[in-house]
């Protein structure tokens, strides 16, 4: 839907942006608690989620509501592996076309990478994003979906989002974060 | 088990403040909530998650509504397909334990016992759930599920039998949020 049209930045927003941007790209590794829903017009999906990255590899968890483990997600740039709770592993050399294949729901999660920290995935092109006040992403319109960030919450110095909804033709992703534990790369990483 | 069943019984409704912590497979702390909860036998309940985030998930006795209000989501299940064999079933099902459930008695230390519970069927939804009795009332739920992550839940200021209010168990939607039927 390349007909929206998205307010362009000012000279300031952007020198904003270029230094926030640099921030978040000092961030490697992190934890972050939170909820996420996955809609499509016949289909729902609510999980707790616990995302843990540290430096290229990363894990990815899924909870029902209640606590019990539904999917578990375990990467690397060699493989990435998915564990069900019916007991079944899963392996493939990236995590989106595996997510599809065994859950058919789409979660982007290369690109998750970036946007969840409210970064774009390489340069931000003209008119495919719109930034807010303070020099950060509000709408961004990326490998076919549209990311709306709802809300920021900051964390020990750090501006990150806390809430953001991805839409695409069929399907609907809000994502609310209630904690995010950071370790950025100028420190030393101790272990998550 | 007759400690469980005497227990299971003899329960109208439980009233009770908890506090749920989830560790990973290898033990590592992933998170730490705290909530109430309200039981009536049969299959109405209400789990209220307060900290750190809020999340109200309430069985109806026919279909199971969750309501997460920063997510501005409400999901519904019907109570079987939601139940299926977690916990909340154990506790709210009029159906026999032995129907669904192994149980095994692990521990009696004077007024204390600690039951294995384990679900019964092709695929389990958890692999098992120690319940801790302290005279004849619900101390803590330890599940380990299949994911090999432990949910250590205990229970306190519990209240047994007492009147509840029926309007607990009703969920009335808060008007603009999109409500999922997952039926």
């Amino acid at each position: 839907c390349a007909g929206i049209n998205f307010k362009p930045p000012t000279a300031t927003q952007l020198a904003q942006w270029q230094q926030h941007q640099t921030r978040l790209n000092a961030i490697k590794t992190w934890r972050i608690t939170g909820r996420i829903a996955i809609q499509t017009d016949s289909d729902n999906w609510t999980a707790n989620t616990y995302w843990t990255q540290n430096k290229t590899d990363y894990e990815l968890r899924f909870n029902t509501p209640t606590g019990q483990g539904a999917l578990l997600l375990q990467g690397s740039p060699q493989q990435v592996t998915l564990k069900t709770s019916e007991n079944e592993t899963y392996t493939a050399q990236d995590p989106d076309t595996l997510i599809e294949e065994v859950t058919h729901l789409p979660l982007p999660v290369s690109n998750l990478y970036y946007w969840i920290r409210g970064l774009s995935y390489g340069d931000l092109v003209t008119n495919t994003y719109e930034l807010d006040d303070a020099g950060r992403l509000s709408q961004l319109q990326q490998a076919n979906w549209g990311i709306r960030y709802e809300r920021y919450d900051s964390f020990n110095g750090y501006v990150l989002p806390t809430k953001l909804t991805l839409t695409n033709n069929q399907f609907t992703v809000k994502i609310v974060i209630s904690q995010w534990q950071l370790q950025p790369a100028e420190t030393t990483v101790k272990s998550l | 088990d007759e400690a469980l069943d005497n227990f299971l019984q003899n329960f109208k409704t439980l009233h009770a403040q908890f506090t749920q912590t989830l560790y990973a497979e290898n033990g590592e702390l992933l998170q730490e909530s705290i909530g109430e909860m309200y039981i009536q036998r049969p299959g109405k309940f209400r789990w209220v998650y307060q900290k750190p985030y809020e999340q109200l998930i309430i069985a109806d006795g026919e279909r199971v509504w969750i309501y997460d209000a920063d997510l501005d989501q409400i999901t519904v299940k019907a109570l079987d397909k939601a139940l299926g064999q977690t916990p909340a079933l154990l506790l709210t099902s009029e159906t026999n334990v032995n129907d669904n459930f192994t149980v095994k008695r692990l521990s009696v230390t004077n007024d204390m016992i600690v039951l294995e519970v384990r679900p019964k069927g092709e695929n389990p939804q958890f692999e098992r759930l120690n319940l801790t009795l302290e005279n004849n009332t619900l101390k803590q739920i330890e599940l380990l599920d299949n994911l090999g992550q432990k949910s250590l839940i205990n229970f306190s200021k519990m209240q047994k039998n007492i009147a509840v209010d029926e309007d607990l168990f009703i969920f009335t939607p808060p008007a603009g949020t999109d409500i999922i039927q997952d039926m």
